[in-house]
């Protein structure tokens, strides 16, 4: 077995994203915008008498989960929707290709890349969840089990989105491809489920197969469940964490399958 | 040549694009070691298509391509150990250093540690690259990328190099450097295929020729569709103040045989260097001597 991060395809990824000049707006947009949530939901007055650092805490930790677990989904599938059709455009595949990597271990490095990227998105987080985590109002462990899951979901987008990359032979195809994918997963999928429970009001074990098709696997869907029940540890049903992370590790071994398929294609 | 084993070998290629274009029909031919096959032809006569289908970039429709006796057909990562291909476009990386262009395709080779870094220095030498090697590559002339597509090629150690336009849209001097980098690895034995449309310089540079049209061997001589260097200097044999002239290219057996006709006619005749921009010329014109 091969040490992953001695892939020269992951580590040639790296220093290209070492040296992107622009790396640094997207991190200060990362930490901007829950800070700037965070700074709005402490503007309404706590109630006198009572320590505000609870309440504080919770609307800091859930501006930091859900703000950044959005962005983080969003930004991880844009950053790797271009990782193979870009080698396509710029026509630098025909060399890559032709060397005894293979298009597995290529592959492999693309979403070795993508993944780092989006952990080091993921680590600009954790301040935040750091600081919501002393000021009280949620629990360290429930905090860190859902920032594992955004961490779990971008992962599973990443892999989709280089799947698509290996399809096409444009970026911009590719962008198009992975946000229309997006779509279907986080809006289309959750309509047609509200609309099958509504038209054949299941109850009981019908409910929870329906929830676990249409809903349980949305990227932030484990979240809000955890968050919703308080991260209240044993009282908590790990169903819809579970049911996610099955899906979501069958959205990245597809997506990883179809980058192979896509570096297997013959290079014009 | 053909004393030396055969390194790389196709039988009955073809490829056929998706857009129906048949851009390969039925070639065959052996390559022996050392020797360099200079590949001319018009534009879209399948010369890209036939170096693409010899890396294994493509799978072609019919056909086997055999490298050091292995099958490669269609298999770039088998195929890269024994045939390296310096592609045209270039396609090189542009955001990071010549070093690191080089350490990068130097590791994907396999090599690590001392033996990467030797390999670069001695890749970077041989290339004249030493001053750009901390340079970004988008920063260096298209000649300086051109030598490290060269370098990068270089550092896999195939056996076979495959040079698709090999000094495409140099300037005077740069052509003349590249090509002379060129020359010195094919005096120092490497196996080459070079497709150009400079004629002059692979004309110096190959130690036989095929001119491809249309997808297929070019017939430079009545069943004849490689020449040697000797085959297209000196096989041209032209009767220019006579009221019909005759031209003849072949073998020496039917040089001679011609020589001894014209000889025995009375006719006048002398030899001409044919060289293989006009070779190349008059097969583009459907005047191929026969």
């Amino acid at each position: 077995m091969k040490n992953p991060f001695g892939n020269p395809v992951y580590r040639l990824d790296l220093r290209s994203r070492v040296r992107e000049k622009r790396l640094w707006i997207l991190a200060v947009f990362f930490v901007l915008v829950p800070l700037v949530l965070s700074l709005l939901g402490l503007v309404e007055p706590s109630k006198p008498g009572r320590s505000p650092f609870p309440e504080a805490g919770q609307l800091l930790g859930g501006f930091a989960l859900f703000s950044h677990g959005a962005l983080l989904v969003l930004l991880s599938a844009l950053g790797a929707a271009q990782r193979i059709s870009q080698e396509r455009e710029r026509r630098t595949l025909p060399a890559l290709v032709n060397s005894p990597l293979g298009a597995a271990r290529i592959a492999d490095g693309k979403l070795l890349g993508a993944w780092t990227f989006s952990a080091w998105l993921a680590c600009l987080t954790l301040p935040f969840l750091a600081v919501a985590s002393l000021w009280g109002g949620l629990s360290a462990g429930g905090l860190l089990c859902a920032w594992l899951l955004n961490v779990a979901a971008a992962f599973a987008a990443a892999a989709l989105a280089l799947g698509l990359s290996g399809l096409f032979g444009r970026s911009l195809s590719a962008y198009l491809a992975t946000g229309a994918v997006l779509f279907l997963w986080c809006a289309v999928v959750p309509i047609v489920g509200a609309m099958v429970g509504g038209l054949s009001d299941p109850d009981g074990a019908g409910l929870q197969v329906l929830a676990t098709l249409a809903w349980y696997h949305l990227p932030l869907a484990p979240q809000v469940w955890l968050f919703s029940e308080g991260f209240a540890g044993e009282n908590v049903s790990l169903w819809p964490p579970a049911a996610a992370l099955l899906v979501w590790a069958f959205v990245a071994w597809a997506g990883r399958a179809l980058a192979v398929r896509g570096l297997k294609r013959e290079v014009y | 040549m053909s004393d030396m084993p055969v390194v790389l070998s196709a039988r009955g290629l073809r490829k056929r694009y998706p857009n129906g274009v048949e851009a390969v029909r039925d070639l065959s031919f052996d390559l022996h070691r050392g020797e360099v096959l200079g590949l001319a032809g018009p534009n879209g006569a399948g010369k890209s298509t036939l170096l693409k289908l010899l890396a294994g970039l493509l799978r072609p429709a019919a056909g086997t391509v055999t490298a050091c006796g292995e099958d490669v057909t269609g298999d770039s990562a088998r195929a890269a150990r024994l045939v390296a291909l310096m592609p045209d476009p270039l396609g090189v990386y542009t955001d990071v250093s010549s070093r690191e262009y080089l350490e990068f395709f130097g590791r994907v080779f396999g090599l690590r540690g001392v033996d990467l870094r030797r390999r670069v220095g001695e890749t970077a030498d041989t290339l004249g690259l030493g001053p750009w090697m901390d340079a970004e590559v988008e920063t260096l002339s298209a000649g300086w990328q051109r030598r490290l597509a060269l370098g990068r090629a270089l550092l896999s150690d195939a056996p076979v190099l495959l040079l698709d336009e090999p000094a495409a849209g140099l300037d005077v001097g740069a052509r003349a450097d590249l090509l002379a980098l060129v020359r010195e690895l094919a005096r120092q034995g490497r196996t080459m295929i070079v497709s150009s449309h400079i004629l002059p310089e692979l004309e110096d540079l190959a130690d036989r020729y095929a001119v491809m049209v249309d997808g297929r061997w070019a017939e430079m001589a009545r069943g004849v569709t490689f020449f040697t260097r000797e085959e297209l200097r000196h096989g041209l044999v032209a009767a220019p103040e006579a009221p019909r002239s005759l031209r003849v290219r072949g073998d020496a057996a039917l040089l001679a045989k011609a020589e001894a006709a014209l000889d025995a006619a009375g006719v006048p005749w002398e030899e001409e260097g044919a060289g293989l921009n006009e070779t190349v010329l008059n097969i583009l014109r459907g005047d191929t001597a026969k």
